[in-house]
């Protein structure tokens, strides 16, 4: 008796994974249609998921600077500067680590066009050097602090630097209201990599600011509060309110919330990736209805005979949904990624606008993190093959002799 | 919750685990009802197919398990930002009482299945196919199992709130802490526990080797024994690993003696170290455990090579998977122990 | 050693249903090594079932069926995969080659399961391109082939795991005269190199070829004669 033919296990996954592929080619315009649907679904998901990553980093990072409080005065609904007296009735307040005066304001300049944000922050509030890292100003801040009057001294980034035509000039003027001009001295700028929250921003000491604004004394545009409990937020938010009647109390959380209503990602994407199921699954059925032809199923009891099991021949289909799957998947992904950060999400500006409300010149830098990949194949790949299970084997169990 | 992107990834993924398990349950139940080895009747070939069909799902569901319990690890990290008080994976898994209780339901599921493939090889090794009723009346109790999981899986998302406060592992598994009762490990010193976990290791690894070189022994009670007790051992391990890791393991990885998160250690600030050291625990355990399934099916009619093969093969694996697995695990420790610091 | 038992072999397709269908009663037949053999009879006599129980495709209904010394008559389909194609090749009426496959992809076909790499099974499949002269037409596309050529071609892919039984079912059927003596003529020297040869056939071309040792005669689902062929 002959030995049994022995099987190389990995040789007989290398040649069934050729043999799809070459079935795959053969059957191109076939394949191609569900695997253009199939990565156009892919492209439609991962855009979302790519955009919410890029956001929710985007609102993380701004976050991380707001105050845990914002104090501000409204007058007939509308913001006006709120006198620096109240800061001794929020200091009074029970479980208030610290209040820091603020003035806050944009600067249009025409020539370029562009509209700095300027920040005026109190000698106090400017952190020492030793600054945890993620706070915002950093460390450099403490380059502009001259005492409690004005330095003249600012701290720019290098967007605002590049915008302005500076170069390596220190000195350049701005225009107060009645038009004559206040020079400052750029000391130093923000780092890059705090590019994301400082892009148009010019960092000066508050009595600076009130000059370059000519903001009356005694009146600031906020008030930050920073409260030692992080749990005790809302409570010393309420009584603030109480304090001081007339003022808009903003707190760190309100922020994240209203960030959230403006983008409403959440049901979009919620809905999106509902839709996204759906169009798979629509996918899988035709592709299931389409899937055998008398072709195939004679090509299979072909195989059968040639001692081919039901478990290659299983393995032959499962490697077909798989490369299929696995490609679209792959060039859809790509796709979003390259579409977000190379065209800017130039397709989806009409649904993603309003996220440019807040940062109009902000770009969006997807990057690419393993547990999202993980989820979007999850949801597109996973299912796809659980619903190519059955016509895999429905072809696989196709009896010998019906080729006979 | 069930809007946010990964409850739904959960969900689709919970779903496809439903859809494949019942699929293969129809199976089963017509495989019970008219299985006639031997026939070759219309019915008895269709059912064979059938059997093909069954097994393939249940692959497919062990893979979705696999995954699953990843991305629920992944999920929970998730929430953590989401949940107020909640840190790490630990208080988003105990923001409502289905968190723990669905990835404990989970690794049932992927042990159960495991199990399942190994006697599914095993019967199709026989000419007599002698194992297919047993293997369809487990397949029974499988899907319950995984609909079970589904469901707490479902209700724990749906619970989920960022309303709700948590609590963090910082809380729950610090020694003398949390004047609330609610500390989980406390009573358990960490030398009786290192003592312990080391013990047992070491313990498997010589009965192992034991049971490996030992040549076929003539089915009986005996020996049949020792490889039960074996498996029940390696189960015991997995646990108390579980545990130990959290403990004892993670402040050294982390470098802070308060933080002890067993999911964390998934996270990239710690070099995935997670990853290696769950699935070489995981490999270990279910290699060693699984032996135990090729044992008892070894008297039936044509298993005996297959068996024996099958246990000396996931033996092997086992004794090749646990001191890598001890080495992951005493790595954080013994560095920061000889170095003096942090690496 | 007898390499084929059958006894008391029947078959019926869709046992249990209500198109039940009998194709053979109680086939009693033993097939020596070495033996070539052709089963002739009308069309639906259930030669083709005959010649699908021997090459393990078909299990059957009933008897006993021994192959290599291996019992055949009921085993899970997978195993009777395994034991086709370490014992049979098989080659088909049609061909049943696949078109868009070249002919040297369609010799190999059988090779792939065993996961053997592209250069060992060309290896295997060159001296058998040589012997059936098919080595000009390796590269091209089964379905632009001959049918002479094809029906070597479907020889060859029967040969390429070098089984000990070879089993044609009318391997004769779509070709002319002249191509049938070629055909045959191969065969016949298979024979000799001590491979046990099992064909159907209605043509008395084949029937009295000096090569065949014997001939039976199935009609309705049983054998109602064993000769002696020219052999």
């Amino acid at each position: 008796m002959q030995p049994m033919h022995p099987i190389h296990s990995f040789g007989r996954i290398q040649n069934i994974l050729d043999y799809a592929l070459s079935g795959l080619r053969r059957k191109l315009l076939k394949n191609g249609t569900v695997f253009a649907v199939f990565a156009l679904v892919v492209f439609l998901f991962a855009s979302f998921q790519l955009t919410n990553r890029a956001l929710g980093e985007l609102a993380g990072r701004i976050l991380a600077a707001a105050p845990d409080i914002t104090v501000q005065q409204l007058q007939a609904g509308r913001q006006v500067g709120i006198a620096s007296d109240s800061r001794q009735v929020l200091q009074a307040i029970f479980g208030v680590r610290r209040v820091d005066e603020r003035i806050w304001g944009y600067y249009f300049e025409p020539t370029s066009g562009a509209n700095y944000t300027v920040v005026g922050l109190a000698a106090s509030a400017i952190p020492a050097s030793t600054s945890k890292e993620n706070s915002w100003p950093g460390p450099e801040a403490a380059a502009i602090a001259g005492g409690d009057g004005s330095s003249g001294r600012v701290l720019l980034s290098p967007g605002v630097r590049r915008h302005m035509g500076l170069g390596e000039r220190q000195f350049f003027s701005l225009y107060r209201p009645d038009l004559s001009l206040v020079t400052f001295e750029a000391v130093a700028d923000f780092p890059p990599e705090s590019d994301l929250v400082t892009a148009d921003t010019i960092l000066m000491s508050l009595a600076d600011a009130r000059d370059l604004f000519a903001i009356p004394a005694g009146e600031v545009t906020d008030l930050l509060v920073t409260v030692g409990n992080p749990r005790e937020i809302d409570t010393i938010a309420g009584k603030i309110r109480e304090l001081l009647p007339g003022v808009r109390v903003v707190t760190r959380n309100q922020i994240l919330k209203s960030y959230e209503v403006v983008f409403g990602w959440r049901s979009g994407l919620g809905n999106l990736l509902l839709l996204t199921a759906l169009v798979t699954f629509t996918i899988l059925a035709w592709d299931k209805a389409t899937g055998l032809s008398a072709e195939d199923l004679r090509e299979m009891a072909i195989l059968k005979v040639l001692g081919w099991q039901t478990a290659d021949l299983i393995l032959l289909r499962l490697f077909e949904s798989v490369l299929v799957a696995g490609g679209a998947f792959a060039g859809g992904y790509l796709l979003a990624w390259c579409h977000l950060l190379y065209a800017d999400g130039l397709l989806f500006r009409p649904i993603f606008l309003g996220w440019s409300v807040l940062r109009p010149t902000f770009p969006l830098v997807p990057s690419l993190a393993g547990t999202d990949l993980l989820a979007v194949l999850a949801i597109s790949v996973f299912p796809y093959l659980c619903a190519t299970a059955v016509p895999a084997w429905r072809a696989a169990v196709v009896p010998a002799d019906s080729v006979l | 919750m069930l809007l946010n992107p990964w409850a739904i990834v959960l969900l689709v993924t919970a779903g496809g685990s439903l859809f494949l398990v019942g699929g293969s349950l129809r199976t089963a139940v017509r495989v019970l009802r008219h299985w006639q080895p031997g026939s070759d009747s219309a019915r008895q070939i269709d059912l064979e197919n059938q059997t093909w069909l069954a097994a393939l799902l249940v692959e497919y569901g062990l893979i979705l398990q696999l995954v699953s319990l990843f991305l629920l690890l992944l999920a929970a990290d998730n929430f953590s930002r989401v949940l107020v008080g909640a840190m790490c994976a630990t208080g988003a898994f105990l923001a409502n009482p289905y968190g723990i209780p669905a990835l404990f339901m989970k690794m049932a599921g992927l042990f159960f299945s495991g199990y399942w493939l190994v006697a599914h090889r095993l019967d199709l090794s026989s000419e007599h196919l002698p194992l297919t009723r047993a293997k369809f009346v487990a397949l029974l109790l499988l899907a319950p199992l995984v609909a079970v999981d589904s469901g707490l899986t479902a209700a724990y998302l749906l619970n989920l709130s960022p309303e709700i406060i948590t609590s963090c592992c910082g809380v729950l598994f610090a020694p003398g802490g949390a004047a609330d009762g609610y500390n989980l490990l406390e009573p358990m010193a960490a030398p009786l526990l290192l003592s312990l976990f080391y013990g047992l290791g070491g313990l498997l690894f010589a009965v192992g080797l034991f049971l490996f070189r030992r040549p076929p022994q003539p089915p009986g009670r005996g020996s049949l024994l020792a490889d039960i007790a074996f498996a029940c051992g390696q189960l015991l391990f997995f646990s108390l690993s579980l545990v130990v890791i959290t403990v004892v393991i993670s402040p050294y990885v982390y470098a802070m003696p308060n933080h002890r998160c067993p999911f964390d250690l998934l996270a990239g600030e710690y070099g995935h170290i997670g990853y290696p050291l769950y699935l070489s625990l995981l490999a270990t355990c279910f290699a060693g455990s699984s032996a135990a399934v090729a044992a008892v099916c070894r008297h039936l009619p044509g298993l005996a090579g297959p068996a024996f093969r099958y246990r000396r093969a996931a033996l092997r694996f086992s004794l090749v998977m646990l001191p890598l697995f001890l080495l992951i695990a005493s790595w954080s420790p013994a560095f920061y122990l000889l170095a003096g610091g942090e690496r | 050693m007898a390499l084929v038992e059958l006894a008391g072999v029947g078959k019926s397709y869709n046992r249990g249903a209500a198109n039940e269908v009998v194709a053979l009663r109680r086939i009693d037949l033993q097939v020596a090594a070495g033996e070539m053999l052709c089963i002739q009879g009308p069309s639906g006599s259930g030669k083709s079932t005959l010649l699908a129980i021997i090459a393990c495709i078909l299990p059957p209904s009933c008897g006993r069926a021994v192959l290599a010394g291996h019992k055949i008559a009921r085993l899970p389909e997978h195993f009777r995969t395994r034991y086709r194609r370490q014992y049979v090749g098989f080659v088909f009426q049609n061909f049943a080659l696949i078109d868009h496959l070249s002919l040297l992809e369609n010799i190999t076909l059988p090779l792939l399961p065993l996961g053997l790499p592209p250069r060992r099974r060309e290896e295997l499949a060159e001296p058998l391109l040589h012997r059936f002269a098919l080595d000009h037409r390796r590269s091209f596309p089964a379905g632009r082939l001959s049918g002479g050529e094809l029906q070597r071609a479907a020889i060859a892919r029967a040969l390429i795991n070098d089984p000990p039984l070879l089993v044609a079912d009318e391997p004769t059927a779509h070709l002319d005269s002249r191509l049938t003596g070629t055909v045959l003529d191969l065969l016949a020297g298979l024979k000799r190199e001590g491979k046990t040869l099992i064909l159907s056939s209605h043509d008395p071309l084949v029937s009295g070829h000096p090569a065949i040792d014997r001939v039976v005669t199935v009609r309705d689902g049983m054998i109602v004669n064993i000769a002696a062929g020219g052999g």
